[in-house]
């Protein structure tokens, strides 16, 4: 959400974002309340804002309703994986700074990007996206934004039978053998390096680590539907399309 | 007469051996008893079931006529009182917050009479110059001495209340220099007589026992072999009986009524 | 120094601590407004400052007073029921106990903020169950601590295993949780937990004889007058009773019951009649203390409180540990 503020050129209006909104890098520098489903009252109230945003699954609900009560504006805006709710995002964002029009123009140069994005051809394959962390190897399963991604993209999540972000074992990486890999750039940096992951010995074995299909990710990229989306797509269906 | 912690046919099971068998005994107000035997001999046994710790397997145990199944922990804790062979604490307490305790069976006494039992009771024990002392800094002796004040703290609380008391020691003398074992004696046997306390007391120095006490019993695995005076229980065939080795008896050299007992060879 | 000047003392700085810890927070109210309101004037406080004077700080503050010196109390009645001055409620299963009943809330349910409180108080109150039945196999107290580590192992697994079957947000959820906060505090939530809480506090405060009775030993305590079976329910259900309710709207919040107890011995003796009152009260300050931290130092973000606690009781331990060999 705070890079549709960004793009819709309203940044010098926001004054306070929470913990996951690392992008674009200079929001890093406002003032953060920690993490979004655990909001401290007093320290919104301290920022005295006019206006909050929050995705629908902030919480905890008693703070949103205490500062509801204290005649501040709320709103609760839609975070589901998909670009329709991305779609909404934009608007509704755009709608209560007032500047509609700037969102209808976000919102078509998405499409088109995502139209172009979409015309890079690539065979229907089977994709696992990971992500490392603190040594151990987590899948996107269905119900992730990653997951969506791939979809969006035209190819099959190897991981679709579980929900959510769970760990792989080897056996599910045999059993699904996926023929290429989306990695994220702060696993890629903990691995130190795409070769590293590829000599993996749980990866080392897939079709993916043999033909060399393994695709870096900026982290919000792959893990968030965000404005960002088309570039994802692209690098995504470029990667899968090398040969 | 019913002032007396009675036992008829008292018979007790440890780990399913039997290690007393159909004791009969009266311990009496105003009187000092020792028990003397050889180690394992059910001393401490006897103690615990005259504590309370250890169910009887038959016979009756009777305090002031009362049978002492019918008592609860409470109920027991004012009538006698109950030194133990060994305490460890491993908190920070002081002397006197140790002496104090005895008076927890009665936590209605008044703070001036806890004040006076707590000083006569030191003052029976040496101890009223170190009362300021933390009880873990103290030596072993001074240690058991305390308990022992606790313990008087506690006599001292029943007799108010009810009169009269019994003192239940286990080998209260053991850590004393022979300095502090006779003074300790002397005041245990003038006590029980002054304010009608009936002690019961284990002992290992069998010339202790012959000195203070005015009835010993001699305990042979799980039975008593003797039940009197000093100068009627120690002679040298009982003592031989009781702990298996030849001792020897002969009349003290300066007080007429008393024995001594020697090691013989 | 007596006693009761020491006691004085640290309700003299509770207090101090209490009115800073209310008139100061994330958000900044003056002084001057507050003072002024005080003296009578009823629009010095807008009505955001109002609101968060008496509907989120004060309500806070007062959870974290009773929360403090629930945590000293039992603490220190755990440990001299354990004769272990490394006991605390967590032994016999307590807090094991409510974070399986966290978890299964948060990952198996949808885990809003009712369900799990009441689902961690529930299943505290089953483990600490558990271990004490377990317990009674053995005729001595350390039967109950077995049972304690027994049943906290296994707790402890079963959380894992529910664990495994949880996302990403569930973890953090469940991270958050069991960090400790005192941010749900309300007015609700003090009217029913605070009487119960207090109660429990006032019966475990009139047993300082038996706590000092237990100092001698289980046997000695017996000889003078205190039945050991009975007297053993009677604390475990205290402390349950005192802290469960606590841990299912907090969270866990570790080394407050462990470590102000210490100090307070280390400052007074043993003596359970200046113990108990002065861990409650060094408990509560604290605690007070530890939140106004969270709530300011990192503004406007807020620190979970269980992390405050394990911040500074760590290096405590330490130093105890130096100065316990330096003696």
């Amino acid at each position: 959400m705070t890079e549709i503020i960004y793009a819709l050129g309203m940044q010098d209006q926001l004054i306070g974002t929470d913990l996951s909104s690392v992008y674009p890098e200079q929001a890093q520098k406002l003032a953060s309340v920690g993490y979004y489903r655990s909001l401290p009252v007093e320290g919104i109230l301290r920022l005295k804002p006019n206006l909050v945003i929050a995705s629908e699954q902030a919480g905890p609900v008693r703070v949103l309703d205490q500062l509801r009560a204290l005649g501040l504006r709320v709103h609760q805006i839609s975070d589901q994986p998909s670009l329709d709710s991305l779609h909404q995002r934009i608007g509704l964002i755009a709608d209560l700074l007032c500047v509609a029009d700037k969102g209808q123009a976000l919102k078509k140069s998405l499409d088109l990007a995502m139209q172009a994005a979409l015309q890079i051809p690539v065979k229907r394959q089977s994709v696992m996206v990971l992500v490392i962390r603190a040594g151990k190897l987590l899948g996107a399963g269905s119900g992730t934004h990653a997951a969506k991604i791939l979809e969006l993209s035209g190819v099959d999540n190897a991981l679709t039978d579980q929900t959510g972000y769970r760990q792989v074992s080897a056996e599910i990486v045999s059993a699904r053998m996926p023929s290429a890999m989306i990695v994220t750039s702060l696993s890629v940096q903990a691995m130190g390096g795409l070769e590293a992951i590829r000599q993996h010995p749980l990866l080392a074995h897939t079709p993916a680590s043999i033909d060399g299909r393994l695709i870096e990710l900026d982290d919000l990229m792959a893990q968030g539907m965000g404005l960002r989306l088309p570039q994802a797509i692209e690098r995504i269906r470029t990667g899968l399309a090398e040969r | 007469m019913t002032q007396t912690i009675r036992a008829q046919g008292l018979t007790v099971y440890r780990s399913k051996k039997r290690v007393l068998n159909q004791l009969n005994f009266q311990l009496r107000v105003g009187q000092v008893v020792g028990v003397l035997g050889a180690n394992a001999a059910g001393k401490s046994t006897l103690l615990s079931t005259m504590a309370g710790d250890l169910p009887l397997h038959e016979g009756q145990l009777w305090i002031n006529e009362q049978p002492l199944c019918v008592l609860d922990t409470r109920d027991q804790a004012r009538l006698r009182a109950v030194l133990p062979q060994q305490t460890s604490i491993h908190f920070d307490l002081t002397l006197r917050e140790v002496v104090e305790m005895g008076a927890y069976p009665f936590p209605e006494a008044s703070p001036e009479q806890l004040s006076q039992w707590v000083q006569a009771s030191l003052e029976d024990c040496d101890l009223q110059h170190l009362h300021h002392r933390r009880y873990q800094q103290l030596s072993g002796g001074q240690q058991q001495r305390v308990q022992l004040a606790r313990v008087l703290v506690q006599a001292r609380a029943i007799i108010f209340y009810t009169g009269h008391a019994y003192i239940l020691l286990d080998e209260p003398t053991s850590s004393l220099d022979p300095g502090h074992q006779q003074r300790l004696m002397k005041r245990l046997q003038a006590f029980s007589r002054s304010a009608q306390v009936g002690v019961l007391t284990i002992m290992h120095d069998l010339n202790l026992a012959a000195r203070w006490c005015d009835r010993v019993i001699l305990l042979k695995a799980g039975q008593i072999l003797a039940d009197a005076a000093p100068a009627q229980a120690l002679t040298a065939s009982l003592l031989q009986q009781t702990f298996d080795t030849p001792l020897q008896v002969i009349a003290h050299p300066m007080q007429a009524d008393r024995v001594l007992v020697l090691t013989a060879g | 120094m007596t006693r009761t000047t020491a006691l004085n003392i640290l309700w003299f700085i509770l207090i101090l601590t209490c009115i800073g810890a209310v008139s100061n927070g994330a958000y900044s109210i003056g002084v001057r407004p507050m003072l002024d309101w005080l003296a009578g004037d009823p629009l010095a406080l807008d009505e955001i400052s109002r609101n968060v004077l008496f509907n989120i700080r004060i309500p806070r503050v007062l959870l974290g007073l009773l929360a403090g010196a629930a945590l000293g109390v039992t603490g220190a009645t755990m440990q001299a029921l354990f004769r272990n001055p490394l006991a605390e409620p967590g032994l016999v299963g307590l807090s094991a106990g409510a974070s399986m009943g966290a978890v299964a809330a948060i990952v198996l349910t949808s885990g809003g903020f009712l369900m799990i409180s009441s689902a961690a108080f529930a299943s505290s109150l089953l483990t600490t169950y558990c271990a004490y039945v377990l317990g009674r196999i053995s005729k001595s107290v350390s039967g109950l601590i077995l049972a304690g580590v027994a049943i906290n192992a296994i707790t402890f697994s079963l959380v894992g295993l529910v664990i495994i079957g949880a996302d990403d947000a569930q973890l953090r959820d469940l991270t958050f949780w069991s960090m400790g906060s005192l941010a749900a505090a309300n007015w609700t939530m003090l009217v029913l937990l605070g009487p119960m809480i207090l109660a429990g506090l006032c019966f475990l405060l009139c047993r300082w004889r038996v706590l000092n009775a237990l100092l001698l030993g289980e046997r000695e305590a017996q000889h003078l007058g205190f039945s050991i079976k009975t007297v053993r329910v009677e604390l475990i259900v205290g402390v349950v009773l005192t802290v469960a309710p606590l841990i299912a709207v907090t969270g866990g919040i570790g080394f407050v019951g462990l470590v102000m107890p210490h100090l307070v011995r280390m400052w007074l003796g043993a003596d359970h009649r200046w113990v108990l009152a002065a861990s409650a009260l060094s408990g509560a300050l604290s605690l007070t203390l530890a939140d106004w931290l969270a709530r300011t130092i990192v503004a406007p973000a807020e620190l979970p409180l269980g992390l405050i606690t394990s911040l500074v009781g760590g290096p405590f331990f330490i130093w105890l540990l130096f100065r316990g060999r330096a003696k």
